[in-house]
């Protein structure tokens, strides 16, 4: 069972720490960066430090770590991990060093309520707020710009799960805030799409990874009522049969809150809404996700002098009407000994640059429309080229996001919420987005 | 107002300004005074001489400065046991307080305080918030009850909290149930005893099914992981277990999901295999644990790490889905290399054109480590897939243009990998690498590249020119490449003496006389003999066919397997681990079926070699080796033992898993790099002699070298890096057992010894006669443990009169078994070319006693009792060493402790062995705690009580100080 929770910033400062068995001693903290400290890129999250083990995760730029002696499921702690941060968004409105700094007291009951002797008592907000008293204090809004803009410079993996802006408030606020939102539940719809195109264009992979994510300010006994579209179908007793159906899951989970008796007639969820954020349904589409192919690539290398190597890459959109892609940003690794890099650009709002050190080119686009294209020529100059040079380059990695898009167009067509103590409908908030998870193109020619 | 004021007060006389206030008459003070004092405790600052001050304010209604207090308290409960126990009586009124918050509260708060004395003020207000009417002090209270047995295991027995713990199983609430059982299941991990006393049966496993539904996630996996630790009766029981956890699976809680999993993975093994559930139960798992890899890395590095283990098992259960092992380019390393592995186990005939192109992408990433190990991917599906072997070697040729210097040495040591699978195919790309030396920079690299020249010199025209250059930097190199060098340059000598003789001259040179590493110098000596004793005999040796290798090497060994699948979604099956090998102390045991157990409980076994424990390596090259006398005689040249092993210079066994060499825990397989130096190495300890070369006589030795069974770099290594002489290994001195008058002038003195596993009798023959002896014989009559010589006695040249010569002779286990009275009755027969003589000698019991004879505490105690009674005996034993002595003595002679417990000021020792015929003692001994300590009482338990006696007088011999 977990010896200490603690939570440090990125610089080793000990934001808090829990010791809930004293069956390993030292100072745990110190003992974690000396062993990260020089392999923070490649070094696991489960770590075997001699007679004890650590367990950790980076989020929002700061480092969770659990330690344990126990032969304990590492997959419950990063669980626990992951509801503890999101019950500290809750309560503290937003997870970064400062805001758990200026609530400090807070954090600890938390640390208290949610793990005793190491062993994981309760992480829903819900639950909580009977046991919790201590107030949140929130943190002036600019300093959440501050907080993503840090994401950037660090470099994380994207954050998976984005709460909108409007709900980046502590829900187990109590005073005049709290009665502003108490009517209020947002639901997002967020996919992830994982695609892998090859050299030809041929679609090697295709994934979709979509969550519905609900945060409810209802309080309560509230049940929301969601119908997703009436022809989905779950699985398929033969993955090659074909199944006359617009939108196939392969595989979709729920959470323990969600009641599945109206989901095999008429696709509908009920949830027992908990208070705070939770994702009520996880669900993954490959067989069928060539739907999550929405941007083409073309290319055309052209060799000039043997010295110099000029590469045209279009990058095509085949969103349907209507939605456009946005903040493109399109990472090509380039090969060892390019000396230097030239453009041109054909298009407005893209930039595009070289990074030496790593010898990739960042090129980067503001907004892809619908059947639009975007294009840059990019001019290597490369002293030392052989055959296999050309092969160096690529795969092209994209990142980018589709506003108000569902790639597998998975819809909530209707939402209610049952409350008898409420007359009115609460305000419903519905949000789609599409990510790409990892949009691959490789271009170097076999 | 924001908490962080309060880190800003630094000046001084802060503590007297905070007391001041803490004892302010308003509550709201008050309150800013504790958060204040909590802010300091945070940063580091010690506030510990506020405690009396803050703990009373703790006389209050207000719930919220209650709360701040208790979070004082808790943390300094700790650090300051002494004075938060002055304050107890605060904490059992509260106890009984109206607020069930407050109950809870001063109920975990009391758990927390570690020192005895709390122990008196404890018991019962736990008691009472046990049966509490409300379930949040309830659930509480359970897990008191561990921290309790944490601090005193036996008051909680005492006590009675047990039962009342188990009362609560039946609670209303679910999270009460899981409370429980969380604690259950650590205090049954704890000691023997208690896991007799918390063991559950069929109908409460039931009720904890039934009450999943209404748990939280978190009960949820501590019922599930209980439940995997059942052991249902029949298929019947299993099945509505299974039945009852499927549903599960489809949870989104990963931490659910994995334990799900490895109930089902323990359940349906119990399931008849005719059965269609089975199949049904199989085909539910794959897409739960894929979706599992759309989580977080962390998350998804434990469920590949589970994977790993099941398509070991269960490869088809994944066989459809190897695309989403597939890498992402923004995977984390860890996360990349764990797909590329499960990939590699999932390569196919129907996938490979896939997996293979897939590879070679990701062969020109930027990351080195996943770079490396997509080139090795490449290798191991040649290995796998012989179809595609073709292939792979194009394509490997392919990375080899790139000339990217790390790509380029994998693809070298890869080709001589296949190589070693397909010999004599593909001598095409010989000519492409030999163009790439200068790229050459690492050993392993070297090393392979050399090994490919030396194998296959005659195709490669400039052979000996390439090899001279390599051998004009020899003292540069490293020794895995100076090996290397030797043995390919010896090679090519034998294929072309014309021309390299200067070359092989120089080389052995360097190897004896310049060199200080001892590996190379012997196995230069080596060389040396054999080239100037009898070239046939060389080449027979040098050039020996060797044994192909196969895929599977990189495989867990099916013993191991089985224990780690047991331990799904558990640390243990991360590292690869068994749970022993990283946890020190509390050894929870979670096993599928335990075959020990089965073993030392079934009916008193037979008399016959079998051990099930140890699986049987059947390669070519441990055949070969289990009986070296039998095929080696100084006669016969043309014995390829030594061709073999010289050949296992490199690769083997094949060691394409590189990167994640799994350290097996203690005695399990290691991957051997050079075993032929280490073994060389031991040669040259013993024959070290470098006056005479002759080929007999280095045959001779090497069958002097005692040889395991099971596998040869294993055994060798094993006696290489592990110092054979344990100062505590009971080796009795030698004893006459044939007198010379008896024997026609032939004296003989036998003693006993196990070593490297295998019990070896040495004996000293002496000559009193006038005549020499020659040609001698060894044969033992069937006997009670089945001891036959392994091979034949080691004198090849006559004893002459008034010599003696002292020689080993390893002893396995194949004879008729009869039972002889004692047990330990030995008839051997020695026949010289005059006389036979027969005489009759006692094998010590220690020696009988196998490497693996420990078990862990629950097998132990499940073991224990199932021996009748009537089976144990009991003995006192004179002797001065203290606990840690006896277990010192006792494990170096294979009687391994499982735990110690003390009770009672009395230590308890529990200990096991293991003949080598699956016979099991298990014994208790008993300290006490007198001191200085006299003599210590020991129990022992046995199927089979004939040899308890035997067992007594080596334990007693190992005690004698």
């Amino acid at each position: 069972m977990i010896s200490h929770l603690f939570i440090c910033s990125p610089r080793g400062d000990v934001i808090a720490i829990k010791q809930y068995r004293d069956d390993i001693p030292g100072n745990i903290p110190e003992l974690f960066f000396d062993l990260i400290k020089d392999s923070r890129d490649s070094i696991q999250p489960v770590i075997d430090a001699g007679g004890y083990s650590f367990l950790w995760m980076k989020k929002n730029g700061l480092y969770f770590v659990c330690t344990t002696k126990f032969n304990t499921s590492p997959s419950l702690v990063f669980e626990m991990i992951n509801r503890f941060t999101v019950l500290l968004k809750d309560y503290c409105g937003v997870l970064n060093e400062e805001s758990l700094r200026l609530n400090f007291v807070l954090v600890y009951e938390l640390l208290d309520e949610v793990l005793d002797f190491g062993y994981i008592q309760g992480t829903s907000t819900e639950l909580l707020k009977t046991y919790i008293y201590n107030q949140a204090i929130e943190i002036p809004t600019e300093q959440s710009i501050f907080d993503s803009l840090d994401r950037v410079v660090s470099f994380e993996p994207k954050k998976r799960i984005q709460s909108s802006v409007a709900s980046a408030k502590p829900l187990a606020l109590v005073g005049p805030v709290a009665k502003d939102r108490k009517n209020e539940v947002y639901i997002d719809l967020l996919e992830r799409l994982t695609v892998l195109i090859g050299v030809t264009g041929e679609l090697i992979r295709s994934e979709i990874n979509g969550v519905i994510q609900v945060k409810s300010y209802l309080s309560g006994t509230a049940e929301i009522c969601m119908g997703l579209n009436e022809d989905l179908v779950v699985g398929r007793p033969d993955r090659y049969a074909p199944v006359y159906s617009s939108i196939i899951l392969d595989y979709c989970s729920f959470h323990e809150s969600v009641l599945l008796s109206n989901f095999e007639d008429h696709k509908q969820l009920s949830i027992q809404a908990p208070d705070g954020e939770f994702i009520a349904m996880n669900y993954r589409i490959t067989a069928d996700a060539t739907s999550a192919c929405i941007l083409k690539l073309y290319t055309l290398f052209e060799e000039i002098d043997n010295r110099y190597l000029h590469l045209t890459l279009r990058l095509n959109s085949t969103l349907p009407a209507a939605y456009h892609a946005c903040n493109i940003i399109a990472t090509i690794p380039m090969p060892n000994s390019t000396s230097a890099v030239s453009f041109e650009i054909g298009g407005s709002m893209q930039t595009a640059e070289f990074k030496t050190s790593k010898k990739v080119v960042i090129w980067h686009m503001k907004r892809l429309d619908s059947g639009g294209e975007q294009a840059i020529k990019i001019k290597m100059n490369i002293p030392e080229m052989n055959k296999s040079t050309k092969k160096e380059i690529g795969p092209m990695g994209v990142e980018f996001e589709v506003p108000s898009y569902l790639a597998s167009r998975l819809e909530i067509r209707n939402l209610k919420v049952f409350d008898p103590r409420r007359a009115l409908q609460p305000q419903r908030w519905v949000r789609n987005v599409t990510h790409s998870d990892s949009y691959v193109f490789r271009i170097a020619p076999n | 107002m924001a908490d962080a004021k309060y880190f800003t007060t630094t000046k001084k006389g802060e503590i007297a300004e905070l007391r001041i206030e803490l004892r302010s008459d308003r509550r709201e003070r008050r309150k800013e005074a504790v958060k204040k004092v909590i802010a300091s405790m945070t940063v580091g600052k010690d506030v510990g001489s506020l405690f009396p001050d803050v703990v009373n304010c703790i006389q209050t209604d207000n719930l919220e400065l209650k709360k701040l207090v208790y979070l004082y308290v808790l943390n300094y409960a700790k650090s300051q046991p002494d004075l938060t126990l002055m304050s107890v009586n605060t904490f059992v009124r509260d106890s009984a307080d109206l607020n069930p918050l407050i109950r809870a509260l001063a109920i975990r708060t009391m758990g927390c305080i570690r020192v005895d004395r709390i122990i008196e003020h404890i018991c019962e207000p736990l008691r009472k918030c046990l049966k509490d009417e409300d379930p949040y002090v309830r659930k509480t209270a359970a897990i008191c009850v561990a921290k309790l047995n944490d601090m005193n295991p036996s008051l909680v027995e005492d006590q009675g909290f047990l039962d009342l713990l188990k009362d609560l199983l039946a609670d209303p609430n679910p999270m009460v149930v899981a409370n429980s059982v969380a604690a259950l299941s650590e205090i049954s991990d704890c000691s023997p005893t208690a896991a007799e006393a918390t063991k559950l049966d069929y109908a409460t496993i039931s009720k904890l099914l039934a009450a999943l539904n209404e748990c939280t996630e978190w009960g949820q996996v501590f019922i599930l992981d209980a439940v995997a630790q059942f052991e249902p009766q029949d298929g019947q029981e299993a099945q509505s277990i299974c039945e009852r956890v499927v549903p599960r699976l489809a949870h989104g809680n990963a931490a659910v999901v994995l334990s799900a999993v490895k109930c089902l993975m323990k359940y349906f093994e119990l399931i008849p295999d005719d059965s269609e559930y089975k199949d049904a139960v199989l085909n539910k798992l794959a897409p739960p644990l894929v979706t599992l890899l759309s989580a977080e890395p962390e998350l998804q590095y434990v469920a590949l790490r589970n994977i790993n283990l099941i398509v070991q098992r269960k490869p088809e259960i994944m066989k459809q889905e190897i695309k989403v092992f597939f890498v992402k380019y923004n995977d984390p390393i860890y996360v990349k290399l764990e797909k590329l592995d499960i990939m590699i186990r999932l390569t196919s005939v129907e996938n490979i054109v896939q997996v293979l192109s897939e590879l070679k992408e990701y062969a020109s990433e930027v990351d080195v480590d996943f770079v490396r190990k997509s080139v090795r991917a490449i290798g191991r599906c040649a290995i796998k897939v012989d179809s595609s072997a073709e292939r792979c070697v194009r394509t490997l040729l392919d990375l080899i243009q790139t000339k990217v210097s790390y790509v380029v040495q994998e693809a070298v040591i890869v080709i001589r990998d296949i190589f070693r699978k397909y010999p004599n195919q593909y001598e095409e790309v010989i000519d492409p690498l030999c163009k790439n030396l200068d790229n050459l920079d690492e050993p392993e690299a070297r090393a392979s590249m050399i090994w490919i020249i030396g194998e296959y010199g005659e195709r490669i025209d400039n052979s000996a020119e390439i090899l001279s250059t390599f051998v004009d930097g020899f003292q540069e190199e490293s020794t895995q490449v100076q090996l290397q060098l030797l043995t390919s340059v010896v090679k090519l000598f034998l294929k072309h003496p014309t021309d390299t003789q200067d070359l092989v001259q120089k080389v052995l040179n360097l190897a004896t006389q310049e060199s200080d590493n001892p590996d190379l110098r012997d196995r230069g000596y080596i060389y040396w003999r054999l080239l100037s004793t009898d070239p046939v005999a060389a080449k027979n040796v040098v050039l020996a066919e060797k044994p192909l290798i196969s895929e599977e090497t990189d495989l867990l060994e099916p013993a191991m397997l089985r224990e780690l699948l047991a331990q799904i979604a558990t640390l243990s099956s991360v590292y690869h681990k068994p749970p022993n090998s990283f946890i020190d102390g509390r050894v929870p045991l979670r096993q599928l079926k335990n075959p020990v157990l089965e073993e030392i409980t079934a009916v008193p076994p037979e008399l016959q070699n079998e051990d099930s424990l140890v699986p049987e390596t059947e390669s070519q090259t441990s055949e070969d080796v289990q009986n070296p006398s039998e095929t080696i005689t100084p006669q016969v040249p043309e014995d390829n033992l030594l061709g073999d092993l010289l050949s296992l210079d490199l690769s083997s066994p094949l060691v394409l898993g590189g990167m994640n060499t799994f350290d097996i825990g203690g005695s399990s397989q290691r991957t051997m790099i050079q075993s032929g130096g280490d073994l060389l190495g031991d040669l040259g300890g013993i024959m070290f002699d470098p006056v005479l070369p002759n080929l007999t006589q280095t045959t001779q030795n090497i069958q002097n070298v005692p040889m395991g069974t099971t596998d040869v770099g294993f055994d060798i290594f094993n006696q290489y890096s592990t110092p054979v002489l344990n100062p505590f290994q009971l080796i009795l001195p030698k004893q006459v057992v044939l007198p010379a008058a008896k024997g026609k002038g032939l004296e003989v003195s036998v003693t006993f010894a196990r070593r490297n596993k295998d019990i070896y009798m040495d004996l000293t023959l002496f000559n009193k006669a006038l005549l020499p002896l020659k040609e001698f014989a060894i044969k033992f009559n069937k006997n009670s443990f089945a001891l036959a010589p392994a091979g034949q006695l080691n004198i090849v040249t006559a004893l002459q009169p008034n010599k003696s010569i002292d020689v080993s002779l390893a002893v396995n286990n194949t004879n008729p078994v009869e039972k002889m009275e004692p047990l330990n009755k030995l008839d051997v027969a020695i026949k010289t070319e005059i006389a036979t003589h027969i005489f009759t000698c006692f094998v010590p019991y220690h020696v009988l006693f196998s490497e693996d004879g420990k078990l862990d505490p629950k097998t132990y105690l499940e073991a224990w009792k199932q021996i009748p009674d009537a089976n144990e005996s009991v003995c006192t034993i004179d002797t001065s060493l203290d606990s840690q002595g006896i277990i010192a003595r006792l494990e170096a002679n294979n009687i391994f402790n499982t735990t110690v417990k003390s009770i009672e000021g009395q230590e308890l020792l529990y200990m096991t062995n293991k003949f080598m015929n699956n016979l099991w003692v298990l014994s208790e001994i008993k300290i006490s705690n007198q001191f200085p300590v006299t003599s210590v009482l020991i129990s022992m338990k046995s199927r089979t009580m004939e040899v308890v006696p035997g067992v007594f007088d080596s334990v007693r011999a190992m005690l004698a100080t």
